[in-house]
């Protein structure tokens, strides 16, 4: 017992010290809530669940950039559409596997992302952000024109191989769950990466370059060198998170999805969960994806405004918590701390 | 003492659109020297250290140095981003740190060019990168210790005092290996007993770190204290280089601080 009770508080002085093992127990609680989701009556919510976690993914990308580095990006959503059509063709008109064709398309919009990058090396601030948002606007366009693409029609996978004879359809109910583990799995990796990036002298000089560029400059940091590649990393991950819709949902997603709309959406994904947030990513996806789908549009009367209340909750959420959602945190914190204070005062009272 | 050169400038002059910033200076600084570089305010003092580190690249004349094979070389010839690795370090006349990265890992920045890890590595944590990160971070907390700040390591930049602030500048310089350090106005808003603090600081520099200082300086006590020679310059001129004493006798110095006699 004595013995049980040694190794227990060792492990969690482990896992308190290891961030990497917090993101594996968020996606251990992330599969046994989908678990208890799908075993319910509301069982689809499990598919809302999923796009959480495939948004969180993509917004920690864009977060990199935004957060760390500085600089904006308005074609996040227009990665993640050419990297869906673009694995359908591999998948389905070259009968690629499906690894290989995730891997190609995030090596494609990794090649896109340092074109971007170049541009940010001419540009800075909201000049940067109508520069990408053109790029975006420009993507859709090709897909829609070209007949390879279906004119940017959605268009549903055949059954997919996911690797060795892993396959599974979204459109079975028990089988949907295998899927959703699939992707927390996949974010939980994406997380990790991420996080290793930014506790590397990588992540130190994206940080120096956006905060200090002379001070970069002194130290032998090429300015020019990191930009790109902070949009390298960023556009691959807006990839990774295209991979994981077509992984979860089997669909190219129409061309309209992949518009401004959807990069505004990630982009206050960012802002809401907070810059340089990572479990903020997840919390902010929740609050701007999750609770709309799952609880306003449920309302009878509210039905035709989620939009509206949507909008109302993040002009809140920055009023109060300009730092990011994350805040909510500390604050429930602090509030715990005050309470067991004045509860502490009042027994050495009554003891008295 | 000895008295190998290490920096020297011929005949440099620097422009802003018809405004000689730096016109036709020329001094030499050998090693191990502490050299304060003095003028009133818009002499140039701070065009000429931007030369030197090549943030100004469009100058005229000759900035040469002696690198650590002992080959003199024109740092024209050299990008701002491999100035650090040539041995010349600086710091910054307004404080350029990141805020919202810890002073440790501010000063780790500083140590960009001693990594020989590359992003995949970062990614996975390889033994090697985990392992060169230990060996910079322990140097990184020494050089802390030596500076006294080795208890704020964890703390964030932002909203720190200023002196503390200076310092972590300080370190990040320092863990470049440098052979030449460039202080730009080190004094600039510290109190009296941070200055006298200051001056024990320079010396260790020299002394531990085994390098070369030239620094700008307004309060002309720490310059006339710690210094070995002195440039003065005026409105981008040489005006003089000699030893403090000198330098405070010397009459056109006299004049560019307090005016002519009528």
């Amino acid at each position: 017992m004595e013995k049980a009770k040694i190794i227990l508080t060792k492990m969690y002085e482990v896992f308190k010290r290891s961030p990497q093992l917090h993101f594996v127990f968020v996606g251990i609680v992330l599969i046994i809530i989908g678990r208890i989701v799908v075993s319910g009556s509301s069982h689809t919510n499990i598919n809302i669940l999923a796009e959480v976690v495939i948004y969180a993914v993509v917004a920690l990308g864009l977060n990199l950039l935004l957060g760390f580095s500085g600089l904006v990006s308005l074609s996040t959503a227009a990665f993640m559409g050419i990297t869906t059509n673009s694995m359908y063709v591999f998948m389905v008109d070259y009968e690629i596997s499906f690894l290989m064709a995730a891997l190609m398309a995030m090596i494609i919009c990794g090649l896109l992302g340092l074109i971007v990058g170049l541009l940010s090396l001419k540009m800075e601030g909201i000049y940067l952000g109508i520069a990408t948002l053109f790029i975006g606007h420009i993507t859709i366009r090709v897909i829609e024109a070209f007949d390879i693409f279906a004119r940017g029609n959605l268009r549903r996978f055949p059954q997919i191989t996911y690797f060795f004879d892993f396959q599974r359809s979204i459109l079975i109910r028990d089988q949907r769950i295998d899927l959703y583990t699939l992707v927390v799995i996949a974010m939980v990796l994406m997380f990790i990466v991420i996080y290793n990036i930014f506790k590397s002298p990588t992540g130190r000089s994206l940080m120096a370059i956006s905060r200090s560029q002379h001070a970069a400059l002194a130290m032998g940091i090429s300015v020019r060198k990191y930009r790109l590649l902070a949009f390298v990393i960023a556009t691959t991950v807006a990839s990774f998170g295209g991979v994981l819709h077509v992984a979860y949902f089997q669909t190219t997603g129409a061309s309209g999805k992949w518009g401004l709309g959807l990069s505004l959406i990630i982009l206050s994904v960012v802002v809401i969960g907070g810059m340089k947030s990572f479990h903020g990513m997840l919390l902010g996806s929740f609050i701007i994806i999750g609770i709309p789908a799952l609880y306003l549009r449920d309302i009878p009367f509210l039905s035709g405004f989620d939009d509206i209340l949507t909008g109302l909750l993040i002009v809140l959420v920055i009023l109060f918590y300009p730092y990011g959602a994350m805040q909510i945190g500390y604050d429930l914190k602090k509030l715990y701390y005050k309470a067991k204070a004045k509860y502490k005062a009042r027994v050495v009272k009554r003891d008295e | 003492m000895s008295k190998k050169p290490l920096l020297s400038l011929e005949n440099v002059s620097m422009n802003f659109g018809g405004l000689k910033a730096v016109d036709n200076l020329s001094f030499t600084i050998n090693e191990k020297e502490i050299i304060g570089l003095i003028g009133p305010n818009g002499a140039g003092k701070t065009t000429v250290f931007n030369c030197v580190t090549q943030f100004y690249k469009q100058y005229t004349g000759n900035i040469s140095y002696v690198n650590r094979d002992d080959e003199t070389v024109d740092l024209k010839n050299y990008k701002v981003t491999q100035i650090a690795s040539l041995g010349i370090a600086r710091t910054f006349q307004n404080i350029e740190l990141i805020p919202d990265l810890s002073i440790l890992d501010n000063v780790l920045i500083g140590a960009f060019n001693q990594y020989q890890t590359n992003v995949i590595a970062h990614i996975f944590r390889t033994p090697k990168m985990r392992q060169q990160e230990k060996e910079i971070k322990q140097k990184a907390e020494n050089i802390l210790e030596r500076l006294n700040i080795l208890h704020l390591k964890d703390f964030y930049v932002a909203g720190q005092p200023y002196g503390i602030l200076k310092k972590v500048e300080l370190a990040r310089a320092l863990i470049t290996n440098p052979r030449l350090i460039i202080l730009d106005e080190p004094a600039a808003g510290l109190n009296d007993r941070e200055t006298d603090e200051l001056e024990a600081l320079v010396y260790q520099i020299r002394d531990d770190f085994d390098t070369t200082v030239l620094l700008i300086e307004h309060d002309m006590g720490l310059v006339m204290n710690i210094c070995d020679r002195v440039v003065a310059i005026n409105f981008g001129k040489f005006l003089a280089y000699d030893t403090p004493l000198n330098i405070q006798k010397n009459h056109h110095v006299q004049e560019a601080y307090l005016g002519k006699d009528e």
